[in-house]
This record gives C-alpha cells, structure tokens and sequence, in this order.
C-alpha cells in the first residue's frame, strides 16, 4: 500500500499536467509541476491568475464556456473539452483537458489533467494531407493505388480503382485475386507467386474483367513496404487497357490468320485433290459401266475381265492420291516437330506439279544430297513454300512462248535451312510483302505477306529479288537444329 | 453412224472413254490435246466433240473456239475435273451441249452422248447442204445474182429490168442461166434453200 506522502510524490513527479480549481469560485489553488512548465508560471504566480489571463483569446475559449465546463465537472462528476491554453509568452497550447471533480477534507475541488495535444494533431493533420496528396496524384497521373495485405486481401484502394474493380462504394474490397486476374507478360499468377516476385519491387498487370464491357488492363509495379514478408504491399498501376488491348487483339489476329492459313492450305490442296480423284474415278466408273454392258450383252468375258482390272488400276490410283495427301496433312499438324525440309518440299512437290503440269510449266526441283533439319509446323511451311511455287507459276502462266520454268533449290547455309524458287518471268514488279499485294489470279493462295509472318515466327527469314537478266527469286531460311535435339518422340 | 472425238490429256480417261463407247457399238478417236484434235480430225466427218476442260496448250474453251470459227457443227460435251459453276456456264452459252463433272455416271454420259448422234447427224447433213448450196451459188456472175438477190426479195421481172436498167428478156435470160447452173427445177425452190439456209447470195 502506499503512503498518503507517496501519492503527493506521484503528482509532482507526472507528466501529465494537473491544475485544481476550487469547485465553487472556479480559482485555482494547485498546479504541479508539469502544467507549470507547460504554461511557463511558477506556482505561486499561478495561483492569483484568472481565466483570460492562460487561455487563447479566441471566442471559443470565453471564460464563461470554461466555467461552464468546470460547473459541468462539478455537476456530473466529469466533463472533457477541447481547450487552447496559453502561455505566459503567448504560445497557444491545444490540448484535450478533462475535468473530475474531487471531494478534499474541507471543500470540493476540480481536477483538470491536460496534456499537449499538438504533436498529435500535427500528425494527423499530415496524414490527412498525405492521404489528400495520394488521392491527388493519383487522379492526376491517372494512377491506380491500392495496399494489400500479405494474404492479398485490399486493405486501401483508391476509389477509381475499387470503381474498376467493381467493387460497390462501402463493400468490403475482399482479396485482389477474386476481382483481378494477375498476370506478368503473358503468364497468370496467383497472389502468392507474385508475391514470390517481389524483391522488393516487381512489375505486374491486371485484367479485369466485367460483364458487357472490354476488358480493363492496369499494369504497374508492386512494392514491398518491409523486409518483412508479412507485412504490406504497394501496388500502384495505371490503364493500359488500349494498348495491351491491342497486343492480345493482335495476338487473337495472327491465330485467326494461322487459322487462315491452315483452311487456304487444305482449300488449295482439295482442289488440286478434287481434281487428282475426279480423272481416276472417272476412269473407273467408265470401266465397269462398259463392263456391264458387255456383261448384260453375253459379249466376249474376256474384255469384261479387262474393264474390271482396268477400273481396278484406277482405283488404286486414286488411292495413291489419297495416301499422298494423309502423309502431308499428317497426324501432327499443329505441333512443332522436327523434320526434313527436304522431305517437307518432296511432299509440296506433288501439288506443284498438279498445277503447273496443265500450263506445261517445267518444275524442276534439286533438293541435294545434305540433310536439313528443322524444328516447324509442317503444314505452314509447307503452305509457304507452295504459295512461292504458285506465286511463281502464276507469273509464268500470264507469258507464253518464251522458255517457262520454275526452278527449286534446297541447301544449308550459315547455320540455315534455305529454299529458293526462281522463275523465268519478268521479275519482280512491286513490293512483294506489302500490304498493297497484287491480286492473285487465282485468289485462294494466302499471299506473301502471311507466309513472311509464318516464316518470322519460326525464326527464319524470307525475300525476294530480281534476276538478271529476267525472272525472280524467292527464298526463306529456317534455322537448322542439330541432330540430336528438338525431336517430338 | 457419227463417231465421237475424245480430247483430254489424262491417257487414263481417253482410254477408259473408247472402252466405254466401244462396248456400246460407237466408234471413238481420241487425241492428247486441242492441237492434235485440229491437226488431224475430217471437219465433214459427222461427230460429237467430248472435251476436257483444262489441258496443256489450248484449253476445252480454246478448243470450242476455234471449233466454231471454222463453222465446225458438232455438238461439243465438256468433261471437268475442276468442280466450277461458272465455267460451265460460260460454256453452254457458246453452244455447249453437256457439262459433267468428273467422277459421273458412265450412263449419263452413254445417254448424253446417244442423243447427240442423232443431233450430229441431222447438223451434219444441214452443213453438207448448206456448203453444197454455196458452192452452187458460187458459179453464178455478179450480174445473176443481183438479179438473184431481187427475186427473193419478191420482185417482178418488170421491176427487176427497171431497177438494173435492162429489158425484161435479159431479165428472164438470167434467170434461165440461174436455174440451169444451180441445177434447180424452180427459182422458187432456190428461193426457200438460200432463205433456210440464211446466205447471202450477193457476196
């Protein structure tokens, strides 16, 4: 237990500044130690002081408000106000003072405690205007804010931001990924691997994704706020939505034009295949008509064995042509896989050969004796390399008379496969991949300006140039892969 | 009985057709190209035309061309590998009588083919009449067909003699002279060949 003595030694010693009023005049009869410095009187100066002479002179501090407040005190036993002090040199002091009222031996009395209240008030008004700075920048740079915590779940997000989140105003934000997905170039995160990402800054992308309207894309950096990893996450981002946008719109595009490519390449080859299974059916079919007629007639049995081996033979040509086909479109038509460039001409080679041999166009082809491996989709290669061949029949088919031949040549080069188709027109008349593309006279072939795309994305290289003294030359090269990698068994 | 000329540059199908039409008792000539078919084929020779439509060389359509400058009166039937609606039309409009696209019925193709002998025939025989008709109308002199000319626009001999500035004897001394190297009975017979015919008697 402590003494009554003790407790006197505790005021005197406490940083809380403490005035008593007597309860009936409201004058002050102690102050300890604490408030005096506070107010720069020593106590017995103190002592004689009347309201106006320690408070702000502004109107809110009248000292008939203060009376009131100490009267409130005495009334109900305590009563807190917002009180601005003032020092003998003039200083105001804010302070939050509450009054209790005490009954003494003799009389009744009100303790007042009070403390400096500045340094709180400083701070908080400085947190406001950094909040009010944040806010501000971010609606002038267009910038996307928000602090997660470790789990992910949005601890503070600007109001543009919840807006774009969907967040309603009010609603609990809840965690990043339920709204967002999270993306870093073309890979999807979930928060924990992102989080994994971050040393301490890392960049990051948003997309957004609401009902009936485009997709919203925010891109940005994500910041550790400590060396902690349990601790916060900055994120700041702003609106890319235009041109991330249009990168997945180009994206979706070029597949659309894979897509093209691959339906030009089966169109082209069905035609070639109508008519290469329309002249052996023909055939056939003519056969085993005559056969029955012979057979209805009684005629020679001999000449009715002939039609059938002879439609027979047809039949099995058109199966020839069939079997051609299967291996070219093959199993594994949109994998990447290794392969011969050789083998991959041999098998266009027939479709050339389809269409150039009704316009006794010549197609020699010199495919070497060196092997060229290359690691591709074999039908859009494949669709390139015809569409040169076509481009270059197509030319010789508009001349007559002169010598018309088409020339292939395959060989290695700087670590290159290269394929060059040379023809014996009038060489090159415009800019063989622009947009502007002189209209095939044909109109199913995909153009050069897709089989440019084709070979760019397999890495490779395409052009195109004028011979001397006539004819063109049109060439890609694909970059070999050694023997024993890049294989798809 | 017409026979049939088969172009088409698969040596399969022209093989297949004369074995086919063979066995049906019609005779077939084939040839690997259009040029072969024009170098070697007898223009009077009554025939139905069967063509592929796309060869080395001169095309079905080149073919038909050529076919029809010179006067050549066969019914032509195109064959197609090469599946096209527009190209059969193009066709039929210049006079072709079929379009069958590979693989057809062989039946069909008997049936087209039996029915057009019989158009042949009676084409053949108004061209061998029509190129007789020109070959009389050709020995006659300028003068004889000028008055040729008159009579089968219905002229009088007096309006005749008139117009061309004579007497009505000389007149009827043409007409006489007209007779005798056409070999007619009457004018009037003349008269109803030229007009069937369509031919221009004055050039």
């Amino acid at each position: 237990m402590l003494r009554s003595s003790e407790f006197e030694r505790m005021w005197l010693a406490s940083e809380v500044c403490v005035l008593v009023h007597e309860a009936e005049s409201k004058a002050i009869i102690w102050a300890n130690p604490a408030a005096c410095r506070m107010l720069e009187f020593t106590l017995s100066e103190l002592i004689p002081l009347k309201a106006p002479d320690m408070t702000s002179p502004a109107a809110q501090y009248d000292r008939a408000v203060g009376h009131a407040w100490l009267q409130s005190a005495v009334d109900h036993g305590s009563s807190v106000i917002e009180w601005h002090y003032r020092t003998r040199s003039g200083r105001i002091i804010p302070t939050e003072a509450v009054a209790t009222r005490v009954e003494l031996e003799d009389r009744r009395a009100v303790i007042v405690q009070f403390r400096d209240i500045q340094r709180e008030r400083d701070m908080q008004r400085q947190l406001m205007r950094t909040n009010s700075y944040v806010r501000a920048i971010s609606r002038h740079a267009d910038a996307y804010v928000l602090t997660l915590r470790s789990e992910g779940e949005i601890e503070y997000a600007t109001d543009r931001m919840l807006e774009s989140l969907g967040v309603a105003p009010g609603a609990a934000p809840g965690r990043l990924q339920d709204h967002a997905q999270i993306r870093l170039g073309s890979s999807r995160l979930d928060w924990s691997e992102l989080c994994e990402q971050v040393d301490p800054v890392a960049s990051v992308q948003l997309r957004i994704e609401r009902e009936d309207v485009e997709p919203v894309w925010l891109e940005g950096a994500v910041e550790r706020l400590s060396d902690d990893p349990g601790e916060m996450y900055l994120m700041v981002v702003h609106d890319a939505s235009d041109r991330l946008l249009a990168l997945d719109r180009r994206e979706r595009e070029q597949r659309r034009q894979h897509y093209l490519a691959r339906y030009h390449a089966m169109g082209d080859m069905a035609m070639a295949i109508a008519h290469e299974l329309g002249q052996p059916l023909a055939a056939a079919e003519n056969y085993l008509r005559a056969a029955e007629v012979l057979e209805r007639d009684g005629r020679d049995a001999d000449r009715v064995v002939a039609a059938v081996d002879a439609a027979r033979r047809q039949i099995e040509r058109a199966a020839s042509v069939v079997s051609s086909v299967r291996s070219f479109v093959g199993q594994h038509e949109r994998d990447l896989e290794r392969c011969d460039l050789r083998d991959i001409v041999d098998e266009c080679s027939y479709f050339v050969e389809v269409r150039a041999r009704p316009l006794t166009i010549a197609v020699e082809v010199r495919r070497g004796d060196e092997a060229l491996p290359v690691l591709c989709e074999r039908v859009l290669i494949g669709q390139a390399f015809l569409n040169l061949c076509f481009n270059a029949i197509d030319e010789l088919a508009g001349m007559s008379g002169e010598e018309r031949r088409v020339e292939v040549r395959l060989r290695s080069s700087a670590g290159m496969a290269m394929v060059t188709v040379r023809d014996s027109g009038r060489g090159i008349q415009f800019d063989p991949f622009g947009i502007e593309e002189a209209p095939s006279p044909r109109g199913s072939g995909i153009g050069l300006v897709l089989s440019e795309r084709i070979i760019a994305r397999h890495g490779g290289s395409i052009w195109a140039k004028r011979l001397s003294p006539r004819g063109s030359e049109f060439g890609f090269a694909l970059p070999l892969v050694p023997a024993d990698l890049g294989g798809m068994e | 009985m017409p026979l049939v000329h088969i172009v088409d540059d698969d040596e399969d199908v022209r093989a297949s057709l004369v074995f086919l039409f063979e066995s049906v008792g019609i005779t077939a000539l084939h040839y690997p190209d259009a040029q072969s078919l024009l170098d070697e084929f007898d223009p009077e020779e009554p025939a139905v035309v069967i063509v592929d439509v796309r060869m080395p060389g001169l095309s079905g359509f080149d073919l038909q061309e050529q076919l029809l400058l010179r006067d050549y009166p066969a019914p032509i039937i195109f064959c197609s590998a090469h599946g096209d609606v527009r190209m059969s039309v193009r066709s039929m409009k210049r006079g072709a009588v079929d379009f069958f696209m590979k693989p057809y019925d062989a039946q069909d193709l008997i049936e087209a083919v039996q029915s057009q002998l019989a158009v042949a025939d009676a084409r053949f025989e108004t061209a061998r009449a029509r190129r007789e008709l020109l070959q009389r109308i050709g020995q006659l002199t300028s003068r004889e067909r000028e008055v040729l000319a008159r009579v089968i626009d219905g002229l009088q001999s007096q309006v005749i003699a008139t117009q061309l500035g004579v007497s009505v004897k000389t007149v009827d001394v043409h007409r006489a002279n007209i007779r005798a190297k056409t070999g007619v009975e009457s004018l009037g017979v003349l008269v109803r060949d030229v007009l069937t015919h369509g031919v221009d008697v004055s050039r």
